[in-house]
């Protein structure tokens, strides 16, 4: 059950706004609907279904965060699955400045943020985290498969995708089975997809490769 | 050293006329010498045929790949989002100027669209140590480029007019080969992938602001933008085609 136990979120909401104001106040709209709903329920369900996959989160360590913009929610996730070696990897400058504060939350973890495109970048993002997550794959292109090709520890794999053409999303999925194969993963842990306000999300944990031991 | 000025022109949009058009334009507002020219083989080649190919296996909308905007409101996706670049033939010129211009050439392309109010000595009498592109101004309007770059959608470059040296935009076209299949999937126009990759904020080092640009209202794409004494050309990116016909012929 995901559960909200820790006073300093407020702290750290706090100072993301000022960062907002002072920084780049033209991120306004986008900040503020960064803590939407929708986008609690994703992280929310992200937490729910990492935590019956990792028992020992003692285990895991580092994660990748590909292009996760605005990292409120993310930093309550990852807090309170005790990442201590964290990147996240985004294209818009603009959210570093709001993500720095976000993320104090986290305190007794090493995070950085680096801004590049994890597409055309990707040779940059770290070869060997434990896990990998991405929750706007609708807005990185259809060859996940490829960019999960530059990593040669077998990490876990988090990834959602949408059905909804919108705005940002430059490619679909029509159903939960697309949405996999796209994403080269082979060795499913857990699949599902939801109904997230008249959106379906299609989510993914597992790993590319299906013949090593893995780190759980 | 000559002053070349550059046009290029495929498929159906544009004609013979749009050509003479811009010919006679040029020729009237030109007060040095020009050579008015066109780079033939950006229309041929193996990497063409890659390009190509890219293209129509990458657009994923239903309207001319080859328009910036968006044609067909019924489409799924809109023209930013739907793949497949369009424009992509300009950055060949990058790789194949050097066959066809001498290194000490200048190369002032245009589109043919363009309308010109001034002098176009003024592009030929720049500093060259970096190449030039227009920018967009009116996207600084309520920082409209930073709200869309989040989404790969901001077209605050516009290579309507560009200046360079033979050979000297080279790295753009390396680039674009380098990873033709994703931009080919995750951009819908050059412009915004090459805002992106060549841009201030990329994370290439050598390709962070690559490009030098004109001051706002020389090269203007927005009546808003349009300065009498200051403005030498107005570009009609972001029309649809019958609206820069009424304009430009």
């Amino acid at each position: 059950m995901f559960i909200i136990d820790d006073y300093n979120i407020n702290d750290s909401l706090v100072d993301s706004l000022f960062a907002l104001d002072e920084n780049c106040p033209w991120m306004k709209v986008d900040f503020y609907r960064s803590l939407s709903k929708r986008k609690l329920q994703k992280n929310m369900w992200l937490y729910n279904e990492l935590t019956n996959i990792i028992h020992d989160p003692n285990i895991m360590f580092k994660v990748n965060w590909l292009a996760p913009g605005f990292c409120y929610y993310s930093s309550i996730v990852l807090n309170k699955l005790n990442f201590t070696d964290i990147k996240f990897y985004d294209y818009d400058p603009s959210v570093k400045y709001i993500n720095y504060q976000s993320t104090k939350l986290i305190k007794s973890a090493n995070v950085e943020h680096i801004m590049l495109d994890v597409v055309f970048d990707r040779e940059f993002v770290r070869k060997d985290p434990d896990l990998v997550v991405c929750l706007s794959t609708s807005s990185l292109g259809n060859r996940f498969s490829e960019l999960n090709g530059n990593y040669y520890n077998n990490p876990l794999f988090a990834l959602m995708g949408s059905n909804k053409c919108k705005r940002g999303n430059i490619n679909v999925f029509e159903s939960i089975d697309k949405f996999i194969e796209s994403t080269g993963i082979k060795n499913v842990l857990y699949s599902g997809e939801k109904n997230i306000h008249g959106e379906i999300y299609y989510f993914v944990i597992g790993h590319k490769e299906d013949d090593v031991c893995y780190k759980l | 050293m000559t002053n070349k000025v550059i046009y290029l022109r495929w498929g159906e949009r544009y004609t013979e006329e749009h050509v003479s058009q811009l010919f006679d334009k040029v020729n009237k507002n030109c007060s040095v010498d020009f050579e008015f020219t066109t780079i033939e083989s950006v229309h041929l080649g193996d990497e063409f045929d890659l390009l190509a190919k890219g293209q129509s296996s990458c657009f994923r909308g239903t309207q001319d790949p080859e328009s910036s905007v968006t044609d067909n409101p019924n489409q799924d996706y809109c023209r930013e989002d739907a793949g497949g670049m369009a424009h992509w033939r300009k950055y060949l010129m990058f790789n194949r100027d050097v066959e066809q211009f001498s290194k000490e050439d200048t190369l002032l392309y245009l589109d043919l669209d363009t309308l010109i109010t001034g002098d176009l000595a003024y592009f030929f009498d720049l500093d060259m140590s970096k190449p030039y592109i227009a920018r967009s101004w009116q996207f600084e309007i309520d920082d409209l480029w930073r709200k869309l770059y989040n989404l790969r959608s901001c077209p605050y470059f516009n290579s309507s007019v560009l200046v360079w040296k033979p050979g000297q935009c080279l790295p753009v076209f390396d680039e674009m080969m380098k990873q033709y299949w994703n931009m080919m999937l995750s951009y819908g126009s050059n412009d915004n992938w090459l805002f992106h990759r060549f841009g201030p904020h990329t994370f290439s080092d050598e390709n962070r602001n690559f490009f030098n640009w004109f001051p706002e209202y020389t090269v203007a794409s927005d009546p808003r933008f349009v300065k009498e004494g200051e403005t030498i050309i107005h570009t009609l990116a972001g029309l649809t085609m019958s609206e820069k016909n009424k304009l430009c012929l």
